[in-house]
């Protein structure tokens, strides 16, 4: 068994632009990407976190085949997965066959291609034999994943996580386990969703978008914005060498609220057992977690029972924590791919993310997210939450590595 | 290839397909056994229903009462639902849908459906990747049951067939060298062997779309049967000459068809008492190929 898993490479592409660099610039300047949707016509009036680059333009960025069609999650999470393998010097190792590692790709999404099914469906509801099947490729949720696989060149185990809004927390949970059992040296993992039509209708028929931008944690929350992207990490077994380490997967674990299929309960059950069991497994302290990085969505429900599980766990102890999705809005699946490369730039670079848009604790909670961007000189270990429909809770810890614990 | 054994302590399944060809016992139950709730049932679609209903039978059947984990396989997810709720966008311009169809168009509905009715707070976990989301379920759950404090976990894998889908495979042409198939079946996973023990498995492995890499050789080469779902076994080679069944004639062509073959594999050995060792081939359209291998319990 490899008691370590490092992270080796990051990626991410998010409404604060693509790559690590734009996001940390984003996050530091309290400037928010959240802005009335342009990427398609619909009648709600929705404020959402779209990346400001048209597919035509990602296609060009990645030097893709210009005659085929990719789905927007396929195009997102191709960006962040890349980023994130030429970040951790695995690109280098392709000619030489990756040295005969045995390297995985875990993605998640929750939408798939809906992006460019929604459109083959306009057609074919008037005439089933109508609509380019060539649209219909994409649709799976596997597709994309397949996808990235083939760009990045990995042959390995390759497969494809959808719990809602938590899939990409799970996939990042299934490459540590895989690589603490031996089945992969390396992993690939993380998580891309696209807007499209199909989730601003529902997330709007559930009465949960917020028409303005949404205030996690705040007392006046009245729902979510959607947004897109993608965020993916490199996983490395410490058998394997490396040359940039920026933290270990120290804890996961994932619950169910078991409560009902879209709303959390009232004591945040799902909530307070994924962080407990995830603080459990990884042996520490509840005063050695030093920021959590909240699934905070600026519902109503969400919010007051992710708040009701925190102080079940920490009382009046609560670490600093934000809600970054008032930079983003809520990338759904890809939400936890995004939010642990957030997560992770605070640890390996000691910055406390602030939460957008709070001014007033919610009523009986008494919880007060960080404001404004800190500056740390140590940082030992973060949390990162993403909770989905259907119960789906999964919680992440990252601990700063230590050179000296690897030594013998 | 893991430390810890794990067994298959408990079956169940639904195939319409199978049922059709006249096979008892295997077709949709009277759901009212497993969902009572005439409102609960009536907003479930056809899968909802397939999915939960088997996970209940698969629980009950064996009077397992404590799981460490729900985990389910689906290629297609539910497709009734998000068809409906896309027609529901086009039909009333975006005003006033009802969210019910959104809701249940996430994959991880049934899972989390099964979680719901049986109180589980323990882990839950869904795959979507195509012809091996099945197999992935059961990776997840083999690697989960390497964990002190686990000792049973759901696994099932199930797709339906819905009227919109069987006619765009059919454009694709897919249908002229196999047919429609859909399915739910699900097993209780245990680290534990018990009187009830069917089968243990032997190893479970994905492959790349380009096939079994060269010089590939089986985890066990003692076969006593192969459940086949490709059209031409290529470079696997065995010790024994085991029978080639093609399951799919049975269960019809669907992404997580290999659950109803390691279904039939345990019904073959709850049957057959001179097979002790079968394996599973799959490759669904041109997804993955899967490799299963289980063993008769206390073998």
């Amino acid at each position: 068994m490899n008691d370590e898993i490092l992270i080796t490479g990051i990626g991410v592409v998010t409404a604060l632009g693509i790559g690590v660099e734009s996001q940390i610039e984003g996050l530091k300047s309290e400037k928010s990407g959240i802005a009335p949707l342009s990427l398609f016509k619909t009648s709600h009036d929705a404020k959402v976190g779209e990346v400001k680059y048209s597919n035509d333009e990602i296609i060009e960025i990645l030097d893709l085949p210009k005659q085929k069609i990719f789905s927007r999650t396929t195009l997102l999470g191709l960006l962040a997965a890349k980023e994130a393998f030429d970040d951790s010097g695995l690109s280098g190792l392709k000619d030489n066959n990756y040295k005969g590692l045995k390297i995985g790709l875990i993605s998640a999404t929750s939408v798939g291609g809906m992006d460019v099914s929604e459109k083959f469906y306009k057609v074919f509801r008037d005439d089933t034999s109508k609509g380019r099947l060539r649209e219909l490729i994409g649709h799976d949720c596997g597709t994309s994943t397949q996808i990235i696989a083939d760009y990045l060149g990995i042959t390995g185990f390759v497969t494809t996580i959808s719990t809602a809004c938590s899939s990409a927390n799970n996939a990042i949970m299934l490459g540590a386990r895989m690589i603490k059992y031996g089945m992969l040296d390396i992993a690939v993992v993380g998580g891309t969703d696209a807007l499209c039509n199909f989730t601003i209708n529902g997330f709007s028929s559930l009465g949960i978008l917020d028409k303005e931008p949404c205030r996690p944690f705040d007392d006046s929350r009245a729902g979510l914005n959607l947004g897109e992207g993608a965020g993916f990490l490199v996983l490395q077994s410490s058998k394997t060498s490396t040359d940039k380490i920026y933290g270990v997967v120290s804890g996961y674990a994932n619950a169910n609220d078991a409560f009902h299929q879209t709303a959390s309960s009232a004591e945040g059950e799902g909530a307070y057992l994924a962080m407990k069991k995830a603080i459990t497994m990884s042996g520490l302290r509840n005063d050695q977690i030093d920021y959590i990085n909240v699934h905070g969505t600026g519902t109503p429900n969400n919010d007051a029972s992710e708040g009701a599980a925190l102080i079940r766990i920490f009382g009046k102890e609560v670490p600093p924590f934000s809600s970054t999705k008032g930079y983003t809005g809520h990338t759904l699946g890809a939400a936890g791919g995004v939010e642990s490369v957030f997560s992770i730039l605070s640890l390996y670079y000691g910055y406390i993310w602030p939460n957008l848009n709070f001014t007033t604790p919610m009523e009986g909670l008494g919880l007060t997210p960080e404001t404004s961007c800190l500056k740390r000189e140590k940082m030992r270990s973060v949390i990162t939450n993403s909770f989905g429909f259907g119960g789906n809770c999964t919680s992440l810890i990252f601990s700063s590595y230590n050179r000296k614990s690897n030594v013998g | 290839m893991l430390d810890r054994k794990v067994y298959i302590n408990s079956i169940a399944g639904i195939s319409p397909s199978m049922a059709a060809k006249g096979f008892p016992d295997v077709g949709e139950p009277d759901y009212k056994e497993y969902v009572p709730d005439p409102g609960a049932r009536r907003r479930m679609s056809r899968i909802i229903r397939m999915g939960v209903a088997s996970a209940l039978m698969c629980l009950k059947d064996n009077h397992i009462n404590s799981l460490d984990g729900i985990i389910t396989g689906t290629g297609w997810g539910c497709l009734s639902d998000t068809e409906k709720f896309l027609n529901s966008i086009f039909e009333n311009s975006e005003r006033m849908l009802n969210p019910t169809s959104f809701i249940q168009s996430t994959s991880n509905t049934i899972g989390a459906q099964v979680a719901l009715l049986t109180g589980e707070k323990n882990y839950n976990n869904t795959f979507v990747h195509g012809g091996t989301s099945f197999e992935a379920a059961m990776i997840d759950a083999l690697l989960k049951l390497q964990e002190d404090s686990c000792d049973n976990i759901l696994v099932g894998g199930l797709d339906e067939m819905t009227p919109t889908k069987s006619h765009l495979l059919g454009r694709m042409g897919v249908w002229r060298h196999t047919s429609p198939g859909e399915g739910s079946h699900f097993f209780v996973l245990s680290s534990a062997k018990e009187m009830s023990s069917i089968a243990e498995i032997v190893s479970v492995e994905t492959f790349s779309s380009a096939g079994l890499p060269a010089g590939y050789k089986l985890e066990c080469t003692q076969i006593d049967r192969i459940l086949s779902g490709v059209d031409n076994l290529g470079e696997l080679t065995t010790d024994t000459k085991p029978q080639v069944v093609n399951f799919k004639e049975l269960c019809g062509e669907y992404p997580t068809s290999t659950a109803f073959a390691l279904w039939l594999a345990c019904d073959t050995f709850n049957k057959e008492h001179d097979i002790d060792r079968i394996l599973i081939v799959n490759k669904h359209l041109r997804d993955q190929l899967s490799l299963i291998i289980i063993k008769r319990a206390g073998l």
